[in-house]
């Protein structure tokens, strides 16, 4: 990244190729919209070729995972406004928390199989929290579960997810 | 300060809010706690990688290799200064496309990013506004074809009713005519009663004449000439003639030579004749009867059934 802000043509393809499919994949599985992830890949990463500096540190696959679905929360709440969905969560900040040296080696497989190691009902709140968008009063009442037993799952998932990412790293 | 359940629900929405699935409201609130909360600081740490690293999960690794080039190709353009090539879109879009290629091309003139961020989101907008109207149209166009079917139905009903009344409409015709038959022929068997009952009056005065005093009767073949206050009746009972032929009462006026035609007559089913002939009986000398042609004779043309004398 250190080489984009330098305006690097070189390096900033490097990025796109390493990464465009993830921002493709998030933007589409949030969208439900080939066209609108498309236009979503494209922002984001003129994004990161015109602003370099809002990457401070960190791990840059999950930045670039939290500003993909911020965006595409921007065009869920632009569907919304013209009554397409209900209430929607704030955008999270995309501060660099990551910790780099625990993570860095992760990829795509390893999460999908840690979160295979979740039980469907804490796997569902969470995925449904993240690609659709939702708040947690919506994720209880799509899938008809109490709001609290909703907020409990998601945190026992969150934590038994980080465990399952922690030991497909060590592996 | 917050204790006991309460505290552990606020880790419940610590929790939620890593993952970004808290409105905006209570995110706030929980991000203000968190601030005086070392507990639920480090839960929200130890959380956050976590929720993030679940997008990884919906990576595109089946991402077609055309789709793939052509965005990158797209956006290495944009970053070296080159003009944006539009993607191919269905014809709908197609201005949007060439809105979206525009704008974009004038944001990397101005090398502005939130200029393109904007015209991004716009295009975004102005595509989500544009397919919700086309989706607002197909379902008026749904709409609309169902109120055709529904027409096209009631109208097919409609039809049917007019045919089955235009079949009624028909049949009562065809009674009304019946019925207008049967009331000629009533008005007919009506007429005829009538003339039956006119006639049977007719002859039930003849009757009362021939038979009544001071009647004289003048015998024939099988029948007889009956006079009585100057009227003269002829009773007799004859064969039924060929068509073409009539009997034909004959009369002979006292001191006259020749006989006058008087009625042509035939007899009735039972073969029996009984007819008043125009003239008064006082000045008659005699009564005869032959067969004539239709429509009678002036003077006899066949030798009379009989002549008599009426002393």
């Amino acid at each position: 990244m250190s080489r984009v802000r330098n305006q690097d043509v070189a390096a900033f393809e490097a990025i796109y190729s390493s990464y465009h499919r993830l921002v493709y994949g998030i933007a589409l599985k949030m969208l439900q919209d080939a066209m609108a992830a498309e236009d979503l890949t494209q922002a984001v990463f003129l994004k990161i070729w015109s602003s370099p500096g809002s990457f401070a540190a960190g791990n840059f696959g999950a930045w670039i995972a939290r500003v993909t679905r911020n965006r595409a929360l921007d065009v869920l709440r632009s569907r919304a406004s013209h009554g397409e969905g209900g209430d929607l969560p704030l955008d999270l900040p995309v501060e660099a928390i990551i910790d780099d040296t625990v993570f860095a080696r992760l990829d795509a497989e390893n999460v999908r199989r840690a979160l295979d190691t979740l039980p469907a009902e804490q796997r569902a709140p969470i995925e449904l929290g993240f690609f659709a968008g939702v708040t947690h009063e919506e994720i209880a009442r799509r899938t008809d579960t109490p709001l609290g037993t909703v907020k409990t799952r998601i945190r026992a998932g969150l934590r038994k997810l980080r465990s399952a990412l922690e030991a497909s790293v060590v592996a | 300060m917050i204790v006991g359940a309460e505290y552990d629900e606020f880790l419940d929405l610590v929790a939620v809010l890593a993952l970004g699935a808290l409105p905006e409201a209570e995110a706030r609130r929980v991000i203000e706690h968190m601030a005086t909360c070392d507990a639920c600081s480090a839960l929200y740490a130890e959380l956050r990688p976590a929720a993030d690293f679940v997008g990884y999960s919906a990576e595109a690794s089946a991402l077609d290799e055309v789709t793939s080039a052509r965005m990158k190709a797209n956006i290495m353009r944009v970053v070296r200064g080159d003009r944006v090539t539009p993607r191919r879109r269905t014809p709908a879009f197609g201005w949007l496309a060439a809105a979206a290629a525009a704008i974009l091309a004038v944001a990397v003139g101005v090398d502005d990013y939130a200029v393109r961020d904007r015209a991004a989101r716009t295009t975004e907008a102005e595509r989500t506004a544009l397919v919700r109207s086309q989706a607002q149209l197909s379902e008026r166009q749904a709409q609309l074809s169902a109120s055709r079917s529904k027409l096209s139905e009631r109208q097919a009903q409609l039809n049917s009713q007019q045919s089955q009344l235009a079949a009624q409409q028909a049949q009562l015709t065809q009674k009304q005519a019946q019925l207008a038959a049967a009331q000629v022929r009533l008005r007919g068997q009506q007429s005829q009663v009538a003339a039956s009952k006119n006639e049977r009056s007719v002859s039930e005065a003849r009757l009362a004449a021939l038979l009544g005093p001071g009647s004289k009767h003048f015998a024939v073949p099988q029948g007889e000439v009956v006079t009585n206050a100057g009227r003269v009746f002829i009773a007799i009972k004859v064969a039924a003639l060929p068509q073409g032929k009539v009997y034909q009462a004959w009369t002979l006026k006292k001191g006259a030579k020749a006989v006058a035609p008087s009625l042509t007559f035939s007899p009735g089913a039972s073969g029996v004749a009984f007819l008043e002939l125009p003239v008064d009986a006082s000045g008659l000398a005699a009564v005869a009867v032959s067969v004539e042609p239709a429509g009678g004779s002036r003077a006899p043309t066949s030798t009379p059934k009989f002549i008599r004398k009426l002393s």
